[in-house]
């Protein structure tokens, strides 16, 4: 611990604020100040300490803080990251801008409302589809090179960084699937032990679901775990080329 | 569970999993509703009601439900009973609040498939592309003493010109928000695309070195 007698290193944050209980007053951007040498390295350290000591209203989501959980995404200095991956950027003359994930609707401050998105995981089905019982009769089984096609994929926390980034996410997001959901299409569209392929594919057959993607490529770029959901969707497109 | 026809994703899928198979009932619910069953589960849900509902006012509608009542993405409201949202004189249809459709455990329902608006389409845009780049260099090594390769590009150019404004329409006027205008969108893009088709025909006739003759005489004048 940085002893007591260094001094101060104010730092601002400004902060996105609405609260559904004053629904006439607009959203407006509170100013925080925080000592960084009494603070962890992280926004998240920084957005709880300002919950903990200056203002208890402030509203966010986190659990993990660790990076696992994808619970405090949000658009922290003009990018979608979780706050508890992203460092406080140590540069005091700087202010640290924090918004909610862009383009959602917003339940309270920092809060977006994912009902949306999570309708759109459900709607690929995530979970294995057979036809028939594995031969052993207990598991699926799969050589390791058609489980290393799965790396990358399936270490995708649905955040939504990279959806919400997604300008084509933005102005489709109720028909367009957007980077997060499609990376999982793809993600059990090449699992060898999955059998509903045909069915998986039919589902993206139209203009909305998959096409919309004009790789923009703000996806891979955000994302907080260095995944490529571009190159996923690349993918699927490549698969259903020709289909 | 369906009657929808051929149309429907759901008729053709797979087991849903093995206890599917097995015939157990126990995930009717994960099944996501088809594009009518979730503009008709609305109607059966409590929560629906909370959703805007559109009564349609025309006399000759039987009692089938989902036309009695329409909510969806895509389902058109009376404009008799919608709300005055109205961008300079283009009604704009009312989304769903949330953008939810249907309870907030119904799973998204996808557009019906079609592969002229899915693969197909994407596939022909990128051979067209593709196909183009050697045809936009092959005036600058053989001259314009090709009127064939100068009629195929100016063909596919309007192609690839057409494809192009007809993202931007699906992009920025969306057949869900717009309704009627999206369709109206399309079509002048369609008939500026017949009418500009013309005009290829016509240099392609008349001028002597074609349309890449027509963009060598920008840099003359």
């Amino acid at each position: 611990m940085a002893t007591q007698a260094t001094a101060q290193r104010l730092k601002t944050f400004k902060i996105y604020r609405w609260s559904p209980d004053t629904p006439d007053k607009k959203p407006y951007m509170q100013e925080y100040k925080i000592d960084l040498n009494q603070c962890g390295p992280m926004v998240l350290d920084a957005i709880i300490k300002i919950k903990n000591e200056q203002d208890a209203t402030l509203t966010f989501r986190r659990s993990c803080r660790e990076g696992i959980c994808g619970s405090c995404a949000m658009n922290i200095g003009g990018q979608n990251t979780l706050a508890c991956l992203c460092k406080i950027d140590q540069d005091t003359s700087k202010e640290t801008k924090i918004y909610p994930l862009p383009h959602m609707y917003i339940v309270r401050d920092l809060v977006p409302d994912l009902t949306h998105f999570y309708k759109q995981y459900k709607s690929i089905q995530p979970y294995l589809q057979t036809k028939n019982k594995p031969a052993d009769g207990k598991e699926n089984l799969q050589s390791e090179e058609d489980r290393k096609k799965l790396d990358g994929l399936y270490e995708c926390i649905l955040c939504a960084c990279c959806s919400t980034s997604c300008p084509s996410y933005w102005w489709n997001q109720q028909e367009y699937l957007g980077p997060a959901v499609l990376m999982q299409a793809y993600r059990w569209l090449v699992d060898s032990r999955d059998e509903a392929t045909k069915s998986r594919k039919e589902m993206l057959q139209n203009s909305m679901s998959l096409y919309r993607c004009h790789t923009i490529m703000n996806c891979s770029r955000t994302c907080p775990k260095g995944l490529n959901p571009g190159k996923a969707i690349a993918e699927i497109k490549k698969q259903l080329a020709f289909d | 569970m369906s009657s929808d026809g051929a149309r429907v994703l759901t008729d053709k899928r797979l087991p849903l999993s093995l206890w599917d198979a097995a015939g157990t009932e126990n995930n009717i619910s994960d099944r996501p509703p088809t594009y009518k069953q979730s503009q008709a589960l609305i109607l059966s849900s409590p929560a629906g009601l909370l959703t805007p509902i559109y009564i349609s006012s025309s006399p000759d509608q039987k009692t089938k439900k989902h036309t009695m009542l329409k909510v969806g993405l895509r389902a058109k409201p009376s404009s008799a009973f919608r709300p005055l949202a109205v961008r300079g004189f283009i009604k704009t249809i009312p989304q769903p609040p949330g953008n939810i459709v249907g309870t907030v455990n119904d799973a998204y329902v996808p557009p019906p498939p079609h592969k002229l608006h899915g693969s197909l389409h994407w596939t022909s845009e990128r051979v067209v592309a593709i196909g183009m780049a050697p045809l936009i260099m092959t005036p600058f090594v053989t001259g314009t003493s090709y009127p064939l390769v100068d009629s195929v590009m100016g063909t596919l150019l309007l192609y690839h010109c057409y494809v192009g404004f007809e993202s931007c329409i699906i992009d920025y006027i969306p057949l869900r928000v717009y309704g009627i205008w999206h369709k109206v969108a399309i079509g002048l893009l369609g008939f500026g695309t017949l009418v500009a088709g013309y005009g290829v025909y016509l240099i392609e006739k008349t001028e002597k070195e074609g349309l890449v003759g027509v963009v060598k005489k920008l840099w003359k004048a």
